[in-house]
């Protein structure tokens, strides 16, 4: 029996590509044979369905005592520290468990060193996976950590997310966006995540409006950034070209990304996007900026497109005017489909209980 | 001697290996082995295998690698196995084999015994090993890092080569390392593990390691040539003459080959010893001893080709001096700095032999590199030891060197390292850094940008690189002895032997650097007593004229070529390429041009 105690950020009852992936590494955790396994988040809400038993604890104090109380009590062997932030933490319970450390990094937290103490319990982690080469690069360069130790286990995405026709889409969808050409991005609107590059898009509009009129840009995702990106728009003269839809629950998601013709997030700083691979897993074309964890997500641009700033107008027009694989859901299946993700989760666990 | 590479896309993500970028490999090994050049693909397009072939044992088409034996293995192999026929005699039938050559020794072996057969090879070697039966690559490198072997894992793919910049076309992003700057600016050569990129590491010597869909392992010891240096603190004046077996045994196992094999001859005293043996064997008609002379020195004291052409004389052995003015070399100059591997301060010697032996038809030649390191001959054995005892107590004094190094500027070209003594010279590998080194870290800030000298210092940590070396032995001189040999012969000589000699598709072989013979040797040599001493006290024969002069080695006209003004030429040359470096990433374009 192999006890993991899992000490997540984000997880259930929480939305998100890091809920997302913590909710997939857990799920595939728990169903490794002779694997028990405990979480604990600091975010999410308590009582939702889950394959392992979690609580949540709110405050970074009582999540600290949790995973004190938790390390002594359930006697892990391996802790799996779903975020840098929480290292020392880990580090300091462990003293009572002496387990193994699996440390998940997922983007822009893991780029540069979060301090002296974080730099110092970096050291001691047993394994780290990254979310994608290029956060496991930037991660490599300040942590110092043997490379060796590093691996990558890129995002998965929700089986249930498949290509929708327009005749599957909600009346109310399908009528508003009869005859249009929709570029969508989907994620949230924070001002510390302005990276992603909503602006680029809304800045390149202008030039892909004179090509094509019918065109409307449809940003998903709620955050306080929505007001800064709509006087972006304003100013530039597109505002009726651009659509906020606000929030889309999970369960409703799939239509937006069937319904875009081209999928564009060029993010500057992505830790991977499993947006990407949603959208994708959606039938629809994705457009990313190389140059970050993106890449890993367009597979080198095999599945996806990959731009520069200069070729980006250029480049949506190509993929607005060109038709859409129809094998895309099933080749992005082939390369980041679940069955992998767990094969991989699979080996890493083998890997950490050989390491010494 | 061959060319080796791979890529392997082994992440369950990854896309299949780029086919043109292992015909981009092997162009770019080409040099290495003129004699043929062949990709292996798997099925599966996961993993491609590059060879790049001088052929030298069984030398016909049935040793063409990369080598695979049922689609089980395949092996891409570079170096020798000097041990190879004992090794198939004893465990391998003949008749299951399909050539001669060491390299099918090799994967039979690794067929009976995987990677545990890696101990039994004596010899130079870098090989990678795709296992299709475990899904799994090895690569690994000879206990002295005579071969070279540089790798990188981006966390999707895995790539290594036999030089560094190879790997410059996989379409890998490489970033240059600081710690490379750093340590080149130090000592004149970039210090391993590190590599001039960030992403790209050598493969520690006497370590393999395995690469499945996980990517690379840590490395594996198979071989520790510390536990083997170690024996030097046995100091059994009884055991000296072990030495001359040691030597005989050595050269003889060096002189496999199937085709003509060359000398390097100076009138030094490890060339000498070389050519002693080869007479003690009856082989000196099978050889010819090669020597670099220059015009400017002919018939003057530091002419190489006089006493060499004595000893040869006296030896029986076919000479071929050969004289280069100062117009050849610099003719060849751009030649030399484009088939260096990483920037380095050393080698344009070893270029310029090699080019005379390949243009005498020579694919195999001896060296004497690695008999200073093991038989105290460097003036290192008897400057640490005593800056050790005259300022080891004053560099304890806290911030008494820091201020005597911010006075160095105030010193006299030369002295310039002095201060630095009395802020190191507490510890060997301190000492020792300041005996070697050509610029001292205090110094680098002068021409590199404070960022980067704190980030590669502190990636390098070259005291603590160094004084790695030297746990466990018991004396300063077995200290010097380890860190020469595993700093400076390893990331200098053989690594510039290794450039040099392939660029021209010769083989340097190192009798020398060879475990077998320090394992025998090591116990009877008495470092203080140095070089000449050890020799003669084995009973080997040298002439008079070489044991009365001081070594000289491949003596270079260098700094008045090259360089003027008062600096020693090293120090102006690694500032001029670190700086073209920083300024574009490409150190050789019109470097020689701005040198002169």
């Amino acid at each position: 029996m192999v006890k993991v105690l899992g000490l997540l950020s984000d997880g259930y009852g929480c939305s998100g590509g890091i809920a997302q992936y913590n909710r997939d590494l857990v799920s595939a955790l728990s169903e490794i044979e002779g694997v028990s396994l405990y979480v604990q988040q600091i975010h999410g809400v308590e009582g939702v369905e889950s394959v392992v038993p979690y609580e949540v604890s709110h405050s970074r104090i009582t999540f600290a005592v949790a995973a004190f109380r938790n390390v002594i009590s359930f006697r892990p062997d391996v802790i799996l520290c779903g975020h840098i932030n929480f290292v020392w933490l880990v580090s300091l319970a462990n003293l009572f468990a002496k387990a193994r450390v699996w440390l998940q990094i997922h983007g822009i937290d893991a780029f540069e060193s979060p301090g002296a103490i974080t730099f110092h319990n970096v050291g001691k982690v047993d394994l780290v996976t990254s979310v994608s080469r290029y956060t496991r690069r930037r991660f490599i360069e300040w942590s110092r950590l043997e490379p060796e130790r590093v691996k990558v286990l890129p995002n998965t995405f929700d089986v249930a997310l498949r290509p929708l026709t327009r005749n599957d889409l909600a009346e109310d969808l399908k009528s508003r966006y009869q005859g249009k050409k929709i570029l969508l991005t989907v994620g949230r609107l924070d001002p510390r995540e302005a990276y992603k590059g909503h602006d680029l898009v809304i800045e390149a509009l202008p030039e892909l409006i004179r090509k094509n009129r019918d065109l409307v840009y449809l940003v998903v995702g709620t955050g306080e950034d929505v007001h800064r990106l709509k006087r972006l728009a304003e100013d530039k003269g597109v505002s009726e070209f651009v659509e906020f839809a606000g929030y889309v629950a999970q369960d409703c998601i799939n239509a937006y990304l069937s319904l875009a013709d081209v999928f564009v997030m060029p993010s500057t700083l992505e830790g991977f996007g499993i947006v990407f691979l949603e959208s994708m897993a959606a039938g629809t074309p994705v457009i990313a900026l190389r140059g970050s964890g993106s890449d890993d997500a367009c597979q080198d641009g095999s599945l996806g497109l990959l731009t520069t700033h200069e070729s980006l107008v250029e480049d949506i027009l190509s993929s607005l005017n060109t038709n859409p694989s129809k094998d895309l859901a099933q080749q992005v299946d082939e390369v980041f489909g679940v069955d992998r993700f767990k094969r991989h989760v699979r080996r890493l666990l083998s890997h950490l209980e050989r390491a010494t | 001697m061959c060319g080796v590479a791979t890529l392997y896309n082994y992440h369950y993500a990854s896309p299949a290996v780029d086919i043109p970028a292992l015909g981009v490999l092997r162009e770019e090994l080409r040099h290495r082995g003129p004699d043929s050049q062949d990709v292996w693909v798997s099925d599966d397009s996961r993993i491609g295998l590059v060879h790049t072939r001088l052929s030298i044992i069984g030398p016909d088409e049935r040793g063409r690698q990369p080598m695979t034996i049922d689609d089980q293995v395949v092996i891409s192999f570079n170096g020798e196995i000097y041990n190879y026929e004992s090794l198939r005699d004893r465990y391998l039938e003949s008749s299951s084999l399909q050539s001669e050559t060491d390299t099918e020794v090799v994967l039979r072996l690794y067929l009976l015994f995987g990677v545990d057969m890696l101990p039994m090879l004596d010899g130079m070697f870098s090989l990678l090993i795709w296992d299709a039966r475990r899904d799994q690559l090895i690569a690994a490198r000879d206990g002295y890092g005579v071969k070279p072997l540089y790798y990188l894992d981006n966390g999707w793919a895995f790539a290594a080569s036999s030089e560094v910049r190879a790997l410059e076309s996989t379409g890998i992003e490489l970033t240059l390392d600081p710690a490379g700057l750093v340590g080149f600016s130090i000592f004149g050569h970039v210090p391993e593990p590190f590599t001039s990129y960030r992403e790209v590491r050598s493969l520690p010597p006497g370590t393999y390691i395995t690469v499945g869909s996980l990517g690379a392992s840590e490395p594996v010891e198979f071989a520790d040539i510390s536990s083997d240096l170690r024996r030097l603190d046995a100091r059994d004046i009884a055991a000296s003459e072990n030495l001359r077996e040691a030597l005989l045994n050595s050269v003889r196992d060096h002189l496999v080959s199937d085709v003509p094999v060359s000398l390097f001859l100076s009138s030094g005293l490890d060339s000498a010893a070389l050519l002693w043996a080869v007479k003690q064997l009856n082989r000196t008609e099978q050889l010819t001893a090669l020597t670099l002379r220059f015009e400017e020195y002919e018939n003057s004291l530091v002419d190489e080709a006089v006493i060499a052409g004595k000893i040869a004389e006296q030896s029986g052995v076919r000479h071929v001096p050969v004289t280069w003015s100062k117009a050849d070399f610099l003719n060849h100059l751009p030649a030399m700095i484009a088939a260096m591997d990483m920037p380095t301060c050393d080698g344009l010697n070893t270029w310029m032999i090699s080019r005379i032996a390949a243009d005498h038809g020579f694919k195999v030649a001896l060296s004497g590199i690695g008999g200073d390191e093991l038989l105290g001959g460097y003036p290192a054995f008897r400057d640490v030891p005593r800056w050790k005892y005259q300022f080891g107590l004053l560099a304890h004094i806290p911030m008494l060197g820091r201020i005597a190094e911010n006075l160095s500027g105030y010193l006299p070209a030369g002295l310039e390292k002095a201060p630095s003594l009395l802020r190191y010279a507490d510890t060997t590998a301190g000492a020792y850094m300041v005996r070697r080194g050509i610029f001292m870290p205090h110094e680098l800030k002068e021409f590199l940008p404070m960022e980067l000298v704190r980030e590669g210092m502190a990636r390098l940590d070259p005291l603590g690189l160094m004084a790695s070396k030297t746990v466990g032995f018991s004396s300063v001189e077995s200290e010097v002895a380890s860190l020469e040999t595993q700093c400076y012969l390893r990331s200098q000589l053989l690594r510039d032997a290794d450039w040099a000699g392939m660029s021209q598709g010769v083989e340097i072989r190192v009798p020398f650097a060879y475990p077998p013979l320090i394992q025998r040797a090591a116990p009877g040599i008495d470092l203080k007593g140095g070089k000449a001493e050890n020799l003669l006290r084995a009973g080997i024969g040298l002439p008079r004229e070489v044991t009365a002069r001081s070594k000289t080695g491949f003596t270079l006209p260098m700094a008045s070529w090259i360089t003027s003004g008062n600096e020693h030429w090293s120090r102006t040359w690694v500032r001029q390429i670190v700086m073209k470096l920083l300024d574009d990433g490409s150190w050789k374009r019109e470097l020689e041009l701005e040198l002169l």
